[in-house]
């Protein structure tokens, strides 16, 4: 039993859920870099410690929330790891601490012949309460690594209209771009609180009171399909992806996003959501739909013939594809309200959705990391002299310099239309279009934080100025304001 | 298997003792001119000629950002199958280019994405069935209307030989078959 100082798994939970709530009373800006880096490890010992849990009987296998979230943890790590901001370092202490809690509490349970009796303690936990203690945990932690990496791009602000002002060397000030960096990792771990909350959410109104036969076998289908493809999706874009799979991963998230508005509408009619939100969320999404589908298009263009799609995301989108069929279509386009209502539950489907896309800003991320780090990308020779002097005129009129009279293809080249590297460029491009996936995406999530259709709404039209104020003062946007006082409790 | 010629516009397979009308104008032609066996239009038949290809190792395909991961067949394809199969990609990618335009230009919220998803993924799942190594590389299919061009595929995949049908095959050609009904019932069309 001691497999660390005599302590129970349970201590253990606690401890881990007390030290991430030390870290955001905290507030800590100084401590933003180490929480960054030490965040993969701390995900993944909370991974490994979840597969030994016994499976919890009120959530779906397939759509068991742990295996995203450490697939996005699995992003950060290599984005790390590939030098991106901000880089290798020191760890955070209390996360290491965290971490090495759950990698002993996971010892100790392996040691147990039956698990749940490990996990009791005094008759308060069981299997299922340590489930929600390490989601708990892992919110708390996630939202105290955004409340500290927003204090750290203040500083970093900060420091760059001082540094201005006052006119220092360059390189004693924080570039636009590390600004900018800090402010794409808020983003991403924005949307891991989100997920971890959003899960922690559906496991409380699950085991409270929400009959499991409510759900309908479309619901099923649907949130086992939206699940699978955000896994292999990660797993395809982590190793070695071809232009095709960013192409297919692009199409579906667009597809994604147009059916979290049909859904997202039907159950404004059904009165199961706030129509308010509504109004705000359907811009939101629509633009995000755009901007996956012209990061599509941008991709596209340097596939070719032979290229293959990795299997595995063909397959996981095929399923999707049938799992929204089956749920909002019919053979004339989108079904009606009426018709999504009979055959799935709107609420939990949205809820569904909403994670799908806290998932999406983290691959939009990851795509950028891919369009900027991967060195084969490759494309024929008179795409890239089209696409590499419009983005340098863009760049020359944006006051950079460097691409001013350089050929990026020659002759010979453009005449055999032959296959060469991308330059930088039309490089910036494809990040470009990356950043304003991650940017639209980013929105659409900020606009569906408060889905909670927990609770009777309006149907669209009904009562709508009041609700809409309800919204106004009761609401808010959470996207790059790490300070939210209290939302963890 | 026997071609008539039935006009400048239009041919008629014989498949199987029954006909399949197929428009010129949507098949592809330049691929059509190649098959051993299946002549173009007005030329006479040939025999067929089923020869063997030894699949060939792994290869790394320029413009692509690594070596693929797929484990190749060890299994050899009949050339005629693979040229039918390349055939049949060339003609789903094209669909799926031209679904996705149809798409992309109705905008936000298009249903039409539901089905150009299909036809990229049935493009995916043909191309997953010819080795690497095998020549894709082709004329671009004519036609302007994605549910013509899937009729078309529909059709090669029927032409394939029995003997190089496999279960892979026959998923193919059901996905395709719901693609044409899709396009000529639904959003697609």
């Amino acid at each position: 039993m001691s497999a660390g100082e005599g302590r129970t798994v349970a201590e253990f939970l606690d401890d881990s859920d007390g030290l991430a709530r030390e870290a955001l009373l905290d507030m800590s800006a100084d401590r933003a870099l180490g929480m960054v880096r030490g965040w993969p490890q701390l995900m993944q010992s909370a991974a490994e410690l979840w597969t030994v849990l016994p499976p919890d009987p009120t959530i779906l296998a397939s759509a068991d929330p742990i295996a995203i979230l450490a697939a996005m943890g699995r992003a950060v790590d290599r984005s790390l790891t590939a030098g991106h901001w901000p880089g290798r370092g020191p760890k955070d202490e209390a996360w290491e601490q965290i971490a090495s809690n759950f990698v002993q509490a996971r010892r100790l349970l392996q040691k147990q012949p039956l698990a749940s009796e490990a996990v009791s303690t005094g008759g308060q936990a069981s299997p299922t309460t340590a489930n929600t203690q390490i989601l708990h945990a892992l919110y708390v932690a996630a939202h105290a690594t955004v409340v500290a990496l927003g204090g750290y791009e203040r500083y970093l602000q900060d420091r760059l209209g001082v540094g201005a002002r006052r006119r220092q060397p360059l390189v004693e000030r924080p570039t636009a771009l590390e600004v900018e960096s800090a402010g794409g990792m808020i983003a991403r771990f924005d949307a891991i609180e989100q997920l971890a909350a959003g899960s922690l959410a559906a496991r409380r109104s699950t085991t409270a009171n929400q009959p499991s036969t409510r759900r309908r076998w479309a619901d099923t289908r649907l949130e086992a399909a939206v699940a699978a493809w955000e896994i292999q999706a990660y797993r395809t874009l982590a190793n070695h992806p071809d232009p095709t799979d960013l192409v297919r991963v692009a199409r579906v998230q667009a597809l994604i996003a147009t059916t979290t508005v049909v859904v997202c509408e039907a159950a404004a009619r059904r009165g199961e959501i706030d129509a308010g939100l509504i109004q705000r969320l359907t811009p939101a999404l629509e633009n995000a739909q755009l901007a996956w589908s012209r990061s599509a298009r941008r991709w596209a263009e340097l596939t070719t013939p032979a290229s293959r799609t990795d299997p595995a995301l063909v397959e996981a989108a095929g399923q999707l594809r049938a799992g929204i069929r089956a749920a909002v279509a019919n053979q004339t386009g989108w079904a009606t309200p009426d018709q999504i209502a009979g055959r799935i539950d709107l609420p939990a489907t949205v809820m569904t959705l909403h994670r799908s896309l806290l998932a999406g800003v983290e691959l939009a991320n990851i795509t950028r990391e891919i369009a900027a780090d991967h060195r084969s990308l490759a494309a024929p020779a008179r795409l890239i002299a089209m696409r590499a002097q419009g983005e340098a005129e863009v760049a020359i009129e944006q006051g950079e310099t460097r691409f001013e009279g350089v050929r990026w293809v020659t002759p010979d080249q453009l005449a055999a239309n032959q296959v060469i590297p991308l330059p930088e460029p039309a490089r910036r491009g494809l990040i470009n279009a990356a950043t304003d996936v991650a940017a639209a995406t980013n929105q659409a999530v900020a606009a569906a934080a408060h889905l909670r259709p927990t609770e009777p709404a309006p149907r669209v039209g009904a009562d709508r100025a009041r609700r809409v104020g309800r919204a106004a003062t009761e609401r808010e946007i959470p996207v790059r304001r790490p300070n939210r006082g209290g939302r963890p409790r | 298997m026997a071609l008539g010629l039935l006009g400048a516009a239009e041919c008629r397979l014989e498949v199987g003792g029954g006909f399949l009308d197929h428009r010129d104008d949507t098949c592809d032609r330049c691929w059509a001119d190649r098959q051993h066996g299946v002549p173009a239009l007005g030329s006479q038949r040939h025999a067929v000629f089923h020869r063997l290809c030894a699949v060939v190792p792994p290869v790394v395909v320029y413009g692509s950002m690594s070596q693929r991961r797929f484990d190749l067949d060890e299994h050899a394809m009949d050339v005629d199958t693979g040229e039918t199969l390349a055939g049949v990609v060339r003609l789903l990618r094209q669909a799926a280019v031209l679904a996705w335009a149809a798409a992309d230009r109705t905008g936000a919220g298009s249903a039409g994405q539901l089905f150009a998803l299909g036809v990229d993924l049935a493009g995916d799942q043909a191309r997953h069935l010819i080795p690497d190594g095998t020549d894709i590389d082709g004329p671009v299919p004519v036609g302007d209307e994605p549910a013509s061009l899937l009729r078309s595929a529909e059709l090669l995949l029927r032409r394939l030989a029995p003997s190089a049908a496999s279960d892979a095959v026959d998923d193919l050609r059901a996905t395709v078959a719901d693609l044409v009904w899709e396009a000529n019932t639904g959003v697609g069309g």
